[in-house]
């Protein structure tokens, strides 16, 4: 299959970010293609017994969907910006059908529940973190977007300061305390009686 | 809160990981006098602060392509993401083959450091009829207690897959290949066939899938029977009226619906075609 032309992917985030819905439509795809492939390769990792570098993984995505280095420097910032905004859409959209999938359809659809399969942590709950972020967001509208950045766009503490215009420092302290913030949050259950 | 307040409860949490970690709660009760509530608030946050190292350090995306990978995988036949896993007290090992009525694993049993086959129902076959049937075997095959059975050690109590021996060797059909067995096997295979099948039908349970497919020889040449999946317990003990051959009968529970084929065809005895 081929891949969209670089340059129409930087049309479609631009259009996305002012607010055009049909760009996302077209954006989904994109981002689920790399998904499935990153899916693929995770997968023969657990067989082989390697597992991925989670950042190599990130990088790859951005330069398959744009190519990076084409977007002057300027543009740079907001690109990584907007890219994040994308992946916290659409990757909590996905986890957010999974739990429909699980929930609706009754009983055995989903048998290896999986907190039977132990032998790795657990994984943070996309769509919990997606609405304790937006908690955040009330209170310290910066730090939530360090952590959209950082842990939605997977960008690292240089990039991430770039976007927001501020030091690098500034970026490690808001990590660290919208970190203990988050995980506060989500451990209280005042928010999860549904 | 109000942006004051909270500035007030952030500057306060930075400047009490300065502070060495025995002398916090004293530091902590100096800088914060009577505002129990502020003094509360940096607490709660600085007891997460460990917890918190490892929490989202791998990007959503990666977190989300492990979903996904756990989907495709519970979708395909190979199921490599239980290979390696730990499921109850049993460590995955490596698939070993697919029957009609599940995927077999080997695997360790931690508790009682011995290996054994783990079968799991399959991904297509898990509506409520397959996962009753994929019960009534385990519990129909757990309910005998014969050398010649494949013994059924437990099953998970949310039925999603049962524990029993692991066989070495082969199965009757792999051995078969189109070619006769030599005579003093066959009738070596024959006896303790026809035991087992005693043994099952005086317990009233009738195998009903009984083929080459169905019967593995181990190395030391030995027969066991396996897959009790279509099995069906009758209304009476076969024992006591031999005459009669164990028809279908339609008072049991009739989990096997009617008008569904049961069994192999090239296998199944006349009166049940």
């Amino acid at each position: 299959m081929e891949e969209p032309r670089t340059h129409k992917v930087t049309d479609l985030l631009q259009a996305w970010s002012s607010g055009d819905g049909e760009a996302l439509q077209k954006l989904v795809p994109l981002v689920y293609r790399q998904l499935h492939r990153a899916a693929q390769r995770y997968i023969a990792g657990e067989r082989s017994g390697h597992t991925l570098q989670a950042t190599a993984l990130i990088n790859e995505v951005y330069l398959r969907l744009v190519n990076v280095r084409r977007i002057d420097w300027q543009n740079r910032a907001h690109f990584f910006a907007i890219c994040a905004q994308l992946m916290r859409r659409i990757l909590t959209d996905f986890a957010r059908s999974r739990h429909y999938q699980k929930r609706g359809g009754g009983a055995p659809h989903m048998p290896f529940d999986e907190a039977l399969l132990v032998s790795s942590p657990p994984d943070v709950d996309l769509v919990a973190l997606d609405d304790a972020l937006k908690r955040l967001a009330l209170i310290d509208p910066r730090k939530s977007r360090v952590v959209e950045l950082r842990f939605f766009g997977g960008l690292g503490v240089k990039e991430t300061a770039e976007v927001l215009k501020v030091s690098d420092e500034t970026v490690m302290r808001d990590w660290k305390l919208a970190r203990v913030w988050l995980l506060r949050d989500l451990s209280e259950d005042k928010h999860h009686g549904s | 809160m109000d942006p004051e307040r909270w500035h007030r409860v952030e500057e306060l949490y930075h400047a009490s990981l300065k502070v060495a970690a025995d002398q916090r709660a004293t530091f902590l009760q100096d800088v914060c006098g009577n505002d129990e509530e502020l003094r509360h608030e940096v607490k709660s946050l600085l007891t997460r602060n460990e917890s918190a190292e490892e929490f989202i350090q791998a990007p959503a995306f990666e977190v989300a392509a492990r979903l996904m990978a756990r989907d495709m995988s519970l979708r395909s036949e190979a199921d490599p993401v239980l290979v390696g896993t730990v499921i109850s007290h049993f460590r995955v090992l490596e698939k070993l083959g697919r029957g009609g009525m599940g995927v077999v694993y080997r695997a360790e049993d931690i508790h009682l450091d011995r290996q054994v086959a783990l079968k799991f129902v399959p991904e297509e076959s898990r509506d409520q009829q397959s996962l009753e049937r994929f019960k009534r075997e385990a519990r129909a095959a757990s309910s005998l207690n014969h050398p010649n059975i494949c013994h059924i050690n437990e099953i998970d109590e949310r039925g999603y897959f049962f524990s029993m021996e692991l066989l070495e060797g082969e199965t009757l059909q792999s051995r078969l290949r189109g070619k006769p067995l030599p005579i003093d096997l066959l009738l070596e295979l024959a006896i303790q066939l026809a035991d087992a099948l005693d043994a099952a039908h005086s317990e009233g349970i009738v195998h009903r899938d009984i083929k080459p497919g169905n019967i593995f020889i181990t190395r030391r040449g030995q027969a066991k029977i396996l897959d009790f999946g279509v099995a069906k317990k009758t209304s009476s003990k076969i024992a006591q009226s031999p005459i009669t051959p164990p028809a279908v009968s339609l008072t049991e529970e009739q989990l096997t619906s009617l008008g569904a084929a049961i069994g192999t065809i090239a296998y199944r005895c006349r009166h049940s075609l």
